[in-house]
Order: structure tokens, then sequence, then C-alpha cells
């Protein structure tokens, strides 16, 4: 949430905006929609941010267990296919709360970038 | 059939990295990506390296879950690999035949104890280990003062 005081721009309860990855994570499974399981948000977000090589599995599979902890994500499990032996696949799905997240962090970074120009002019 | 799989030694580490409600999810994933992605594009060697790096991502969290989840054991489990260490290179300098086999016996099965509670995560199991670790390290801890105070065998 953003406050502004006596021409001061504070941003409070910062812990309750979404981390850059976090918005990442949740939009990517946003966009793949029905087919958001493990692997496929792995993709995505490695397809994205066009880092493969940096993007480790455990750091997306940690976002997404501590998102649906939070009550961002939801998921469910479906069965498995022979190229996994059988083994069952998780799928997610952005909850109300996530969509309300997402559009919190993206207000409050509009809000922040409102009357900037860009590229950034910084003095050395 | 297992030319198109990940290697088996790095598949049950995997599974002993993660928690039992992901234990077969990430597996299932993470083989998938090898077998229809990484094997065609990178070859077995490459592919192979891919999957650790996978593999090792899982640890640092794993490790936190288990110290906060456990301290006690991971506290004994570093007291006993010191202690251990520290035996171990006393009975080297000392030159005392023998002592090396027990050190090492006593660290491997700390060791074992350790990998067993990692893989039972947050469960009785776990408890009963860690006492377990917790009456090893006692053993170990209490031969290395003897051995230090009165000179014995450890």
């Amino acid at each position: 949430m953003l406050t502004v005081s006596r021409g001061y721009v504070y941003i409070v309860d910062m812990a309750e905006l979404l981390g850059t990855f976090e918005q990442i994570v949740l939009l990517a499974v946003v966009g793949l929609d029905e087919g958001a399981y493990g692997r496929a948000v792995l993709r995505e977000v490695q397809s994205v941010s066009g880092t493969e090589r940096s993007i480790s599995a455990g750091a997306v599979y940690a976002t997404l267990d501590r998102l649906e902890a939070k009550g961002l994500l939801c998921s469910r499990i479906e069965e498995g296919t022979p190229s996994r032996a059988g083994r069952v696949r998780r799928f997610y799905r952005v909850t109300s709360a996530g969509a309300h997240a997402l559009g919190e962090a993206r207000r409050a970074l509009e809000k922040m970038w409102q009357g900037k120009k860009w590229p950034l002019e910084v003095s050395a | 059939m297992k030319r198109n799989m990940p290697p088996y030694w790095m598949e049950c580490v995997l599974e002993l990295l993660l928690p039992s409600r992901d234990r077969e999810t990430v597996a299932g994933d993470l083989r998938e990506e090898f077998t229809e992605e990484k094997l065609p594009a990178l070859g077995r060697f490459r592919a192979s390296l891919w999957y650790l790096r996978q593999v090792v991502s899982f640890a640092p969290r794993r490790v936190a879950e288990i110290a906060f989840r456990g301290p006690l054991l991971a506290l004994f489990c570093v007291f006993t690999g010191l202690a251990g260490g520290w035996l171990g290179v006393m009975g080297i300098l000392l030159g005392h035949h023998g002592r090396g086999q027990r050190i090492a016996a006593a660290i491997v099965t700390q060791a074992l104890l350790t990998l067993a509670a990692l893989y039972f995560d947050g469960s009785r199991v776990l408890r009963v280990l860690s006492m377990l670790g917790s009456v090893g390290t006692l053993g170990l801890g209490g031969s290395a003062l003897r051995a230090t105070l009165y000179g014995a065998d450890f």
C-alpha cells in the first residue's frame, strides 16, 4: 500500500507486496492457465527471464511452495504420464488473493514510476 | 530404457532432498524434462550435469528446514564431525593404530542417522533418530574426553 503524508510517499506493509521473482512465477502460472504444472512453470519462468542457466528448479519450486503457503496459489494432483514413470503431477492455479496481490504489486510499481523519465537520468 | 533416464544415484539424492509432499511430483517433472528436452538437446553427459545442478539447488532449502526442525540433531552432527575429525588427526599424529577405523565407523553411523532423519522428515522417526544421534554423540564425546584426560584408548 502507498500512503502519501506531508509530501513523502511511504510504502506501508512492504512485506505484503510481492517480490519480483514471485510476480514472475505467479504470472507464469496465470499465462499457462490449465497447463500450469511444475515443469511447465519452470520452463516458462526460464524462457521469460531469458537466463535459463541462472534459474534453478529449486528456486522455482521453493517459490511455488511459498506462494501456496501464503494462499496466493492452490494446487491439485493429477495422474502421471509414462515419460515420468507414472509419477503424479501437481497443477497450480492462482487464487483470488493471488490475483489481488499481483494487482497491488503492479499498482505500486506504476505509482512509483509516475513522472519518471525513461531511460533514467542519474548523476554520476 | 535406462539410457533415457537421469542417473539413478542422482534421482535418489533428489528424493532425499525433497520433502515427502514434493517427492513424486518434482522428481517426475525433472525426469520428464531430462528425458524429453535435455537429453536430446544436450547429450547424456551435459544433460546429467544439468540434472545434477537442479538436484543441488534443492539442498540449501532442505538443510535449512532440517536445521529448523531438528536443531539438536544438526548440532550433534556438527559436534560429532568436529570431535571425530579432531580425534582422527590426533590418532594420526600420535600413531595409535586402530582408532581411525573406530572414528570412521562412528562418523559413518552418525552420517547414516542424519541421512535417515533427512528422509523421514518431521515425524516420530526423526525424534527417535535425534535421540539415537545424541546418545552416539555423547558416547563419542565421552570417549574423546577420556582419551584426552587419561590417555586411554578411544
